[in-house]
């Protein structure tokens, strides 16, 4: 959603900013895609937004009522002089946020894993009094839902669909072979998390009086400041239980550590700290966690000719490593699930 | 006399677990395989093969076909984890988040993304040469001291036991059952697999001689192309032909008859494609048609046709077509036994009799209605109307 303008711009490419603003921009750079420009009243954030304008508005709301709320974990969005949280040029959407970011967000490190997770918690919390505060203006959002277990079925569906087109005919290349070899497996833990989540009762949608969720947990949309981490895009958020934010923030940075089951029991103690979770939803962890989402999708990619095959092996075996990893710390954290049942 | 080339377009045949069989006159491959999985333990690749015996014996033999049964125990060294580096440890959130985009929409809330059932390519993905290791050994001798494989470091030991059985058919002797080729590959992080083609076939015999009666004609010479598209061949291992379906049309007018049957050809072959079976056939089946110079044999159809096939010459002259030069024997024969017809006479009226008897018999069990209710004492035969108890009642009229 937010697109790097051009490369080559200067301080006087943002003409705009003191007229929508009253920011005079003095030096620009361009970091992870955003452009950070030196004002006189400091750095600030600027981001052009490519996605549906109706959705940047209340992201923006949300955000400045975290920001409002104390939370550190979002950087406030600055407002136009007309009071807006974005503005138009030349037919682009830009919005202006303070600058956060001191620090790369480095995953490989447990502590920067434990700052990201905290902050996660604090928003799911505040988030919460969004839901009850802001009702009326997310129901347009609640109103097509996504029925879950019919989806994922539907994703291994497609699995074994690709399975029986490439053994339909002599295996071509080695991703073909690993995944051939590998599918069973994948299949059957998709099943198995099927089964979790119809048992822990979330047969229908999944966005049952969701919250706004970060939804997404790319490296660049995340950095350090003061040892407290920041998520500086929340504009690809979405409507859910917290599980689903908590299981693609570990799915995303855990094959790192090799799943390590003492740090993921350290990052759940801490989120839970900020966000204690209900059992239910702490049920939902676990399939939303085992489900083979990139199984998938390095086969649709490779179905689709989207990514060198070469490539894909590769990734297709380090996910398979992965998964081995994986599933040793769900044992773990299916005994968590109970013992908090009881 | 050379006849004009005939080409055969070959069908790749599915490669069969555990074992596929192609037959052939005179000739049988039994291609065996195996597959190991050392999940969840990688693969990261292959030391060697050791044979460490090979039996076999025969079960049954009969005029035209001889059953074997034996074993192949073999031991096949590879490297296991130790020596694998597993990937460098990647971050996955690129991948991931584009898992969840894609699946929930763009839309919050999640629109049902646009699902399909089934999954097509845009367009088939061009074969790749494999990464994984391929190792094809010629028919190796009985390793001396193989009981005392010992694993070294990094290095794993697979040892499996192949059990066979497999029919020979074909006049001749039979000859001891040969394994000519193994071959062992990684399939996949995990998978070992294993064949084996091993070869039963008949002494070769003085063509012309025949113990079934009837005379053998020798067709010319055939030369036939054999092409199997999409293929690249390494070696022909050998050439099988089966022929079924005999059929004879005499034409008294010409003084001559057209025999004509089926013909699966069968190639077995080593595929030079490595990265899945390579001990693998290519059949085609075709009609064939030849003439036989008429004899007054031929007044009667024949009791039965032989076949005995010639092999002349092979060559490959690129990857993907067989040149073989095939000479065929051919013979009607019309013995039929039992050759004398006063015993077969005799027969034909004893099985008459029999089945006859037995008819009576079935139709003496049958009960008439209300014989339950008649005198037990004084049965009498059912069918045989002389014997039968006739009561005339002479009527009265008082006056």
């Amino acid at each position: 959603m937010v697109g790097g303008p051009g490369d080559a711009k200067t301080a006087a490419d943002f003409s705009w900013l003191p007229t929508s603003y009253g920011l005079e921009a003095q030096s620009c750079e361009k970091r992870d895609g955003v452009w950070r420009v030196e004002c006189g009243r400091g750095a600030f954030a600027v981001r052009e937004y490519n996605g549906d304008d109706g959705r940047l508005e209340p992201a923006l709301d949300w955000q400045n009522f975290l920001a409002a709320q104390g939370c550190r974990g979002v950087p406030s969005v600055i407002k136009t002089k007309g009071g807006q949280n974005w503005t138009k040029y030349e037919g682009k959407t830009y919005y202006v946020t303070a600058w956060a970011v001191q620090q790369e967000f480095n995953p490989q490190t447990g502590e920067h894993l434990l700052a990201a997770v905290e902050q996660l918690g604090v928003i799911h919390r505040l988030s919460r009094d969004y839901s009850r505060d802001r009702q009326g203006r997310l129901d347009r959002w609640h109103a097509d839902k996504l029925i879950w277990p019919v989806a994922m079925q539907k994703r291994l569906s497609e699995i074994l669909g690709f399975d029986r087109c490439i053994r339909s005919r002599r295996l071509r290349t080695d991703f073909e072979r690993v995944f051939a070899e590998n599918c069973r497996p994948f299949y059957r833990q998709g099943q198995e998390a099927l089964q979790e989540l119809v048992v822990g009762g979330f047969a229908a949608e999944l966005p049952e009086n969701g919250h706004p969720l970060v939804n997404s947990f790319l490296k660049r949309n995340m950095g350090v400041n003061k040892e407290v981490a920041v998520y500086v895009d929340l504009t690809r958020w979405a409507l859910g239980p917290p599980a689903m934010d908590l299981a693609l923030f570990l799915n995303s940075f855990l094959p790192l550590h090799k799943w390590d089951c003492s740090l993921v029991g350290s990052l759940l103690e801490t989120y839970e700290q900020n966000n204690a979770l209900p059992v239910r939803e702490r049920s939902l962890l676990v399939p939303l966690l085992r489900f083979p989402w990139r199984f998938w999708l390095y086969a649709r990619q490779y179905a689709d000719r989207t990514e060198n095959p070469a490539a894909l092996t590769a990734k297709l075996a380090s996910y398979i490593d992965e998964t081995r990893w994986r599933e040793k710390c769900l044992e773990s954290l299916d005994g968590w699930v109970w013992r908090e049942k009881r | 006399m050379i006849e004009k080339i005939e080409t055969c377009e070959l069908a790749l045949e599915e490669a069969g677990y555990p074992w596929q069989a192609v037959e052939g006159d005179g000739v049988t491959w039994l291609l065996l395989r195996r597959k190991n999985n050392t999940a969840p333990n990688r693969i990261s690749g292959l030391d060697r093969v050791v044979l460490e015996r090979f039996t076999w014996d025969i079960l049954a033999r009969e005029e035209k076909r001889t059953v074997y049964a034996g074993s192949l125990a073999v031991a096949v060294r590879y490297f296991g984890p130790g020596a694998a580096e597993e990937g460098a440890l990647t971050a996955a959130d690129e991948d991931e988040n584009l898992c969840r985009e894609l699946f929930a929409g763009a839309e919050p809330g999640g629109r049902q993304p646009r699902l399909q059932t089934g999954f097509e390519f845009s367009e088939e993905p061009p074969e790749e040469e494999t990464s994984f290791p391929s190792i094809v050994l010629d028919a190796v001798e009985e390793a001396p001291h193989s009981r005392e494989i010992k694993t070294g470091c990094g290095t794993e030991c697979w040892r499996t036991e192949l059990v066979w059985k497999a029919v020979l058919s074909g006049e001749g002797v039979a000859a001891p059952p040969r394994l000519v080729k193994l071959h062992l590959a990684q399939l996949g992080l995990y998978t070992l697999l294993l064949e084996a083609a091993i070869r039963l076939e008949t002494m070769p015999e003085q063509a012309g001689a025949h113990r079934g009666g009837g005379e053998f004609l020798a067709v010319p010479r055939k030369t036939t192309a054999l092409l199997l598209k999409g293929e690249e061949i390494l070696e022909v291992l050998g050439i099988a032909q089966q022929r079924g379906f005999f059929a004879a049309l005499v034409d008294d007018e010409n003084r001559n008859a057209a025999i004509t049957n089926l013909l699966k050809t069968t190639l077995v072959y080593v595929s030079a494609r490595k990265g899945g079976e390579r001990l693998l056939a290519a059949s085609h089946v075709c009609a064939e048609e030849s003439r036989l110079p008429w004899s007054s044999a031929l007044e009667f159809p024949p009791s039965s046709y032989s076949c005995k096939m010639e092999h002349l010459k092979t060559m490959q002259p690129d990857a993907g077509r067989i040149i073989c030069e095939t000479r065929v024997w051919r013979s009607a024969n019309h013995e039929y036994p039992p050759t004398k017809p006063k015993q077969a006479n005799t027969l034909a009226a004893a099985h008459s009799k029999s089945a006859l008897e037995k008819m009576e018999v079935n139709r003496l069990d049958r009960k008439k209605p209300g014989d339950k209710w008649r005198k037990k004492t004084a049965p009498y035969p059912v069918d045989n109307r002389k014997d039968k108890l006739v009561i005339s009642i002479r009527m009265r009229h008082r006056q």
